[in-house]
């Protein structure tokens, strides 16, 4: 086996090069957007602006692409090249950064901007203030785009041209080109390997957050409104370009009773799809978390990450003959492949962060002598499960929507996503505009279904113990 | 009251589904057992072949009429990924693969081991005389080109390859990767069958490249949504759009060159468990009633003279298109000729 050294070395540093400037851009105005959505009062109002920064995120990434490149020729062409990556990276992840960084600026900056506004601080003074009290995670969301754009593969694949290859493509390239497999395997070890490494910049001991959030009236000092305008215009331009066209599509629903059987069959099979994904990672969270403190654990599964989507369905593609397997065996398949696929992901984007947040508490019952099960139950579960709820959701949201992973190993129309790729692959991209469209549907509803019943509270069967009314878990 | 309402509302969504995904997994189920009771014939396609839209699912049925067996569709995405699934592990069972491109058949018949065919005295269209083969056989073609849409001010009117090369504008079309995609290597292949400076010819064609995508989908979808005014495609593009769309702006550039043609065949792996029906199934998509579902539904030419078709197919133009000569010599130089590209984007 030759390597082509020069060739890899150029493309991990066009890689890298590409992920610091998508990753510097999209933190930095995520940044902006975050203290325009922190200070919004309404629960509604803000869950639903929430919503739409996330949708570009959410979307099937091929249809943002093309809503990208059809938003981006507004200003003049497009890009393509290195320059046309940051920008996709841009418009799909910022609004992802500005409500993560919202949620921080929420949790972590009550007392600091209190104070800053009773002791009469600017406006600029309080942001730079803020920016300095969250550095430590700033860096590891940083560290989180970093990968991200780093791994990136569709993007760069239809924008990248030869200026923005990506490893990922490089390595799909060898898969498909000269059918190297164990030279792609070579080249998603290096992957994993740089991976790891930059998962070692991230900050390990952050320290837990406030118990009580920034009250909007505070935040409201802080406010940067313009910018969050400005991404719910783009979430909305994105949006809006992809329903475009959609009308004609959905007027060919009722003249083809193959794509009507078809679009049937795959809603059910997507919502078993996002339901098996939303749950494994349940359970590889609750695992992880009741194995907590596990600093080992945690530096493992920092530095882990899958060796690459297109390695791994063409290696599960070729140990098994998936044709003779029932349809629902083959989704399963597809979930735990994916749920593998997703979880460094979910590990680094929150969990790792939230069990570090809460490791004081834990070592403290450990010393108080309660035991493994007492220490999950009581400690740990009621102050992670949200976050856990929230990661099942997302990646339930996430196996809904994906495309590239399920048409590799599904063979057939078993899920929205495969029947969309299979439109897009032909003359029909706007009634795959609309099944997509479906498939997020889909994923929406399991996205609550998790985030409602993994929240629940439990109430015992006797009759709970007086309180005095009045008193809120604030509690001035 | 809102939280119990929401309770509610979920419990009954999680039952419906679950109801849905019972019926699911028990159908499937069956459709399995059905599959091991009856002769199966696991068929090997490309995307657009078995999409809702394409003709695999009308093929099965006709074909399912005719013999006591199943045919079984395995979407592989693409025919080059097809070859390379078989060479990976011959043993995994194929009894056809079909959407293999003219251009890799010498790489096909290098990795995997194919069967010879039934003798087929089909009468084939002028254009594909000596384009039949023991191992291959070709259900349907189409001449490739620059497809664009009128009016459009900025394009000139061109007449040959040479002269579009040198007269469109910069950065005015899409074209597939060659590296990734069998239309991609059309268009290469044109160049070089054409041209008496390939190198030359593709640092020209550098200059008129807007976006290289890693297939013809892409690269046609950009085209569509108006990204550029013009892409590398399929003659018979033209049909979809004249037929569903019933837009007649969309034209395709006629050079004097000569335009190259992509055909597709069907071939039976060495491997194969039920050899007479994959045959069999070969030979059917030769018959007149199988080639009318192609043309109709893969927007193709027919491989197979005097099918009779809707009257849109008799409005395309009548293109000059290039044969079989220098096919070998261009596999040959196929890995040297994307070196060149490569530098020259």
């Amino acid at each position: 086996m030759t390597v082509p050294l020069t060739e890899l070395f150029l493309v991990i540093g066009l890689s890298a090069a590409q992920a610091l400037v998508s990753a510097t851009i999209i933190v930095a105005l995520g940044l902006l957007a975050a203290f325009g959505l922190a200070p919004i009062r309404k629960s509604n109002i803000k869950k639903s602006i929430e919503l739409i920064l996330l949708a570009p995120s959410l979307m099937p990434t091929l249809l943002t692409i093309v809503a990208s490149l059809d938003l981006a020729s507004f200003f003049g062409r497009f890009p393509i090249g290195f320059w046309g990556v940051v920008v996709v990276h841009f418009f799909v992840n910022a609004g992802l950064a500005a409500v993560s960084i919202s949620q921080l600026i929420e949790s972590r900056l009550s007392g600091i901007i209190e104070l800053g506004t009773i002791e009469g601080a600017s406006k600029f003074q309080l942001i730079k203030l803020s920016v300095r009290e969250l550095s430590e995670q700033l860096r590891n969301i940083f560290i989180f785009f970093f990968i991200l754009c780093f791994a990136s593969f569709s993007i760069p694949l239809v924008v990248g041209a030869q200026t923005g290859r990506t490893v990922e493509t490089l390595i799909y390239e060898t898969l498909l080109d000269h059918n190297h497999f164990k030279l792609a395997l070579f080249y998603s070890a290096i992957q994993v390997a740089l991976i790891g490494a930059f998962s070692l910049f991230r900050r390990q001991n952050i320290s837990a957050p406030s118990l009580r959030r920034a009250h909007p009236r505070f935040l409201d000092r802080v406010s940067l409104g313009p910018f969050l305008w400005a991404l719910i215009s783009l979430s909305v331009l994105l949006v809006v370009g992809l329903l475009g066209g959609t009308a004609h599509g959905l007027s060919e629903f009722g003249h083809n009773s193959v794509l009507l059987d078809r679009v049937t069959q795959g809603a059910l099979g997507t919502f078993f799809e996002a339901l098996s994904v939303g749950g494994l990672v349940t359970i590889i969270s609750c695992l992880v978390v009741f194995l907590t403190p596990s600093p080992r654990l945690h530096q493992l599964l920092l530095a882990f990450s899958v060796p690459s989507a297109a390695a791994l369905g063409f290696l599960l593609v070729a140990i098994f003959d998936l044709t003779e397997w029932p349809d629902f065996a083959v989704v399963m398949l597809i979930s735990v492949g994916f749920a593998i696929l997703i979880f460094s992901t979910i590990h680094r984007m929150r969990l790792g962060d939230a069990l570090l947040e809460i490791q004081g508490s834990v070592e403290s019952a450990q010393i108080f002598g309660a035991n493994r099960w007492l220490r999950f139950s009581k400690i740990i579960w009621p102050q992670i499960k949200n976050d856990i709820a929230y990661l099942a959701g997302l990646s339930a949201l996430w196996a809904s929507c994906d495309f590239a992973f399920a048409s590799m190993l599904a063979g057939r129309d078993l899920t929205l996503g495969v029947t969309a790729h299979g439109l897009l692959a032909g003359y029909r991209s706007e009634i795959a505009t609309i099944v997509a469209l479906l498939a997020t549907a889909i994923g929406v509803v399991t996205y609550f279904i998790f985030r409602f019943f993994l929240t629940l509270e439990l109430k015992p069967l006797s009759p709970a113990p007086q309180t005095f009314s009045g008193v809120s878990s604030h509690g001035h | 009251m809102q939280k119990k309402f929401v309770f509610f509302f979920l419990a009954l969504t999680v039952l419906a589904f679950g109801v849905g995904i019972g019926r699911f997994i028990l159908k499937t189920a069956r459709n399995s057992d059905n599959r091991r009771k009856l002769v199966t014939v696991v068929v090997y396609a490309p995307t657009s072949f078995v999409d809702s839209y394409g003709p695999g699912e009308d093929l099965k049925k006709m074909f399912e009429t005719t013999c006591d067996c199943t045919i079984v569709y395995v979407d592989v995405g693409s025919s080059r990924l097809a070859i390379d699934r078989m060479a990976f592990d011959p043993k995994k069972r194929v009894d056809v693969v079909v959407g293999l491109d003219l251009l890799l058949l010498k790489t096909a018949a290098t990795r995997v081991k194919f069967q010879e065919l039934n003798d087929l005295s089909a009468p084939w269209q002028d254009q594909l005389r000596g384009f039949s083969f023991r191992r291959f056989t070709p259900y349907d073609w189409s001449p490739m080109g620059f497809v664009y849409r009128e009016p459009n001010k900025d394009l000139p009117k061109v007449a040959s390859l040479e002269a579009a090369l040198n007269e469109l504008p910069e950065k005015s079309i899409s074209l597939a990767d060659p590296n990734s995609s069998t239309v991609g290597l059309e268009w290469l292949y044109w160049l070089f069958r054409t041209s008496t400076n390939v190198d030359e010819s593709l640092r020209k064609l550098a200059r008129l490249t807007y976006i290289v995508t890693p297939n013809w989908s892409a690269s046609y979808g950009l085209f569509k949504k108006h990204q550029v005014p013009m892409t590398f495609s399929y003659l018979t593009s033209l049909l979809y759009h004249w037929q569903v769309e019933k837009d007649h702006s969309y034209q395709f550039m006629q050079f004097s060159e000569g335009h190259p043609v992509q055909v597709e065949y069907a071939a039976v792996p060495e491997a194969c468990w039920d050899c007479a029906v994959a045959k069999n199934f070969v030979q059917f998509l030769t018959s007149v009633e199988a080639q009318k579902v192609l043309a109709q539904k893969n927007y193709m030419l027919p491989a197979v003279k005097n099918i009779p078709l809707d009257s849109s197919f008799e409005e395309l133009p009548k293109v000059k298109t290039l044969g079989l000569e220098k096919i070998d010599e261009f596999v040959t130089q196929q890995p040297q000729l994307i070196e060149v590209w490569k530098k020259a984007n």
